[in-house]
């Protein structure tokens, strides 16, 4: 049996892992499910095709940056201002923020996608055990390894992210005990926003071009993720978004041919089941109602 | 900062809060002395709760001024309160269920500006105070109400409050873990030489360790003394234990 798919949906699964990650943290410590992350991608991306001929580095280190503080300005400008409005205002806000941001890149660098140079040396293969695997999948488990662990860390270990963990249980009570919300919401789209330039990198890596319209795809994976992993929780993100791309992937090369164009309402009618049977998600968090 | 300028009483000057026409707390001078342990009681529906919501920045007053030394601290918000150095304890504990014991003590020393090791030491000597150490590690959802309950006053205890508001600590607690708590309190004002405002059912917390008691009836003072006086006051008698025991 080839098992050469096996590792593509495992590269596949970590990287929605991640993309999902960043959403979740920021809905679970202020409600508010960011539609406008994918938009940081694709920032993400016109931040690469910009510093392309820089040094490696210096690419990833920019794209970070920028990100970054878009990440915070959205937060600043456009999520400050409704933190005590309704869910629905949040959410509307995000969606609007999001379609903002997309108009504006299309004002900006076209219509059509702008082409990317190809990073040849990640599609570099090497061959294990019969099955091959290319840099690029490698670069994507060690980095979303490191990920996870760092991310685990900065929640265990650090004074903001101990804040944080306790603002995801209670926003209100964590404001009494004297935490500041502005910093620890600030802080959490200072994450959010450096793993959507790290999704970023990993995922235009396998890429030739980058379009205004690119994170459309991203935020949906990512929001049906968070909702299978079980909103609140960022083990369940990451075990949802995880699922998202590991089944989606065996689904493009288990599948009949002539059923191949329907993987994407296969893997959809998976999430109506597991919702059905669990409808908090997998790994369910305690007070968050969905 | 207690060294640059010690702040001797929390006092309360003619508060009022009425709830839609409702004399809730009318007119009630209260003092809290430092390094005292007050106790404030009366029977149910008295107004000591919502006095002590008040004084927290909990309840918005609705006449008379809490001060804190001297800076009048009407109006401001309970985080700005508990900024100052007045800290209160909930009586549903409130804890963070998903933190660790330590965590959520810790998370009581960041609040009023520490750090890092700092944060944690603070947190440590508090459980250690509380005689909860031992469970440092705890997820919050997996200890005892007992224990819950001591780690939310360490909480409270790590931000080495000026004065310390604790509400209905022994309310669900056995007479084994109430007589120990009465201790823990006295052990707390002698470590911080802090204020203690103590509302309390259980007479045996209050007539046991509080220094002076003020009573409360119907919104309003019917006595303020020491625990001697408290106890053959005719009219807290009246008010009080008659209402109750007879």
């Amino acid at each position: 049996m080839n098992l050469q798919f096996i590792v593509d949906a495992i590269g596949t699964g970590a990287l929605y892992s991640l993309m999902t990650l960043g959403l979740a943290l920021v809905f679970s410590v202020m409600g508010l499910m960011n539609f406008a992350y994918g938009q940081l991608v694709m920032i993400g991306g016109f931040s690469i095709i910009l510093l392309r001929s820089q040094p490696w580095w210096l690419l990833i280190l920019g794209t970070i940056l920028i990100v970054v503080f878009v990440s915070l300005l959205m937060e600043r400008l456009a999520f400050r201002p409704v933190r005590n409005a309704t869910a629905m205002t949040m959410l509307v806000t995000s969606f609007a923020l999001a379609q903002f941001l997309q108009q504006l890149a299309r004002v900006a660098f076209g219509a059509n996608p702008k082409p990317l140079e190809q990073f040849s040396e990640l599609s570099v293969q090497y061959e294990v055990a019969g099955l091959i695997i290319s840099r690029q999948v490698i670069l994507t488990l060690v980095t979303t390894t490191l990920v996870l662990i760092g991310l685990a860390l900065l929640l265990r270990k650090t004074n903001i992210g101990i804040q944080l963990r306790a603002s995801t249980e209670d926003v209100g009570m964590a404001a009494l005990v004297g935490i500041k919300s502005n910093r620890v919401i600030a802080a959490a789209f200072v994450i959010s926003g450096t793993i959507a330039a790290i999704v970023a990198i990993l995922f235009f890596a396998t890429r030739t071009n980058v379009s205004w319209s690119s994170g459309e795809s991203i935020v949906l994976i990512a929001f049906v993720g968070a909702v299978i992993g079980g909103l609140g929780s960022m083990v369940g993100a990451a075990l949802g978004g995880f699922l998202m791309g590991f089944v989606y992937t065996m689904l493009n090369a288990l599948l009949p041919m002539e059923l191949r164009v329907f993987a994407d309402a296969f893997l959809y009618t998976l999430v109506i089941v597991v919702l059905l049977i669990r409808p908090g998600g997998l790994i369910a968090a305690k007070g968050v109602r969905v | 900062m207690d060294s640059v300028s010690p702040v001797d009483v929390l006092s309360t000057t003619k508060v009022c809060v009425y709830f839609e026409g409702v004399k809730a707390v009318d007119e009630v001078d209260l003092e809290v002395p430092r390094g005292r342990i007050t106790g404030l009681i009366g029977p149910n529906g008295a107004g000591k709760s919502t006095l002590f919501n008040a004084v927290s920045g909990f309840v918005p007053l609705t006449a008379g001024t809490v001060h804190f030394g001297a800076q009048d601290i009407s109006g401001w918000s309970p985080t700005r309160i508990a900024q100052l150095g007045l800290v209160r304890t909930f009586q549903d504990t409130r804890i963070f269920k998903r933190l660790t014991i330590l965590e959520n003590v810790e998370l009581g020393a960041m609040g009023s500006g520490l750090l890092g090791v700092k944060a944690r030491k603070a947190a440590g000597d508090a459980l250690e105070l509380l005689g909860v150490s031992h469970l440092s590690d705890e997820l919050a959802a997996n200890v005892a109400l007992g224990d819950e309950r001591r780690a939310g006053i360490a909480r409270a205890v790590a931000t080495e409050p000026d004065f310390l508001l604790l509400d209905e600590p022994a309310a669900g607690l056995d007479d084994d873990e109430t007589a120990a708590l009465s201790g823990t309190i006295v052990a707390i004002r002698d470590a911080l030489g802090c204020g203690v405002l103590l509302v309390e059912h259980d007479m045996s917390v209050i007539f046991g360790i509080c220094e002076g008691i003020h009573v409360m009836d119907s919104g309003r003072t019917i006595a303020v003394g020491s625990p001697e006086q408290i106890r053959t006051n005719p009219a807290v008698i009246e008010a009080y234990f008659g209402r109750e025991h007879s």
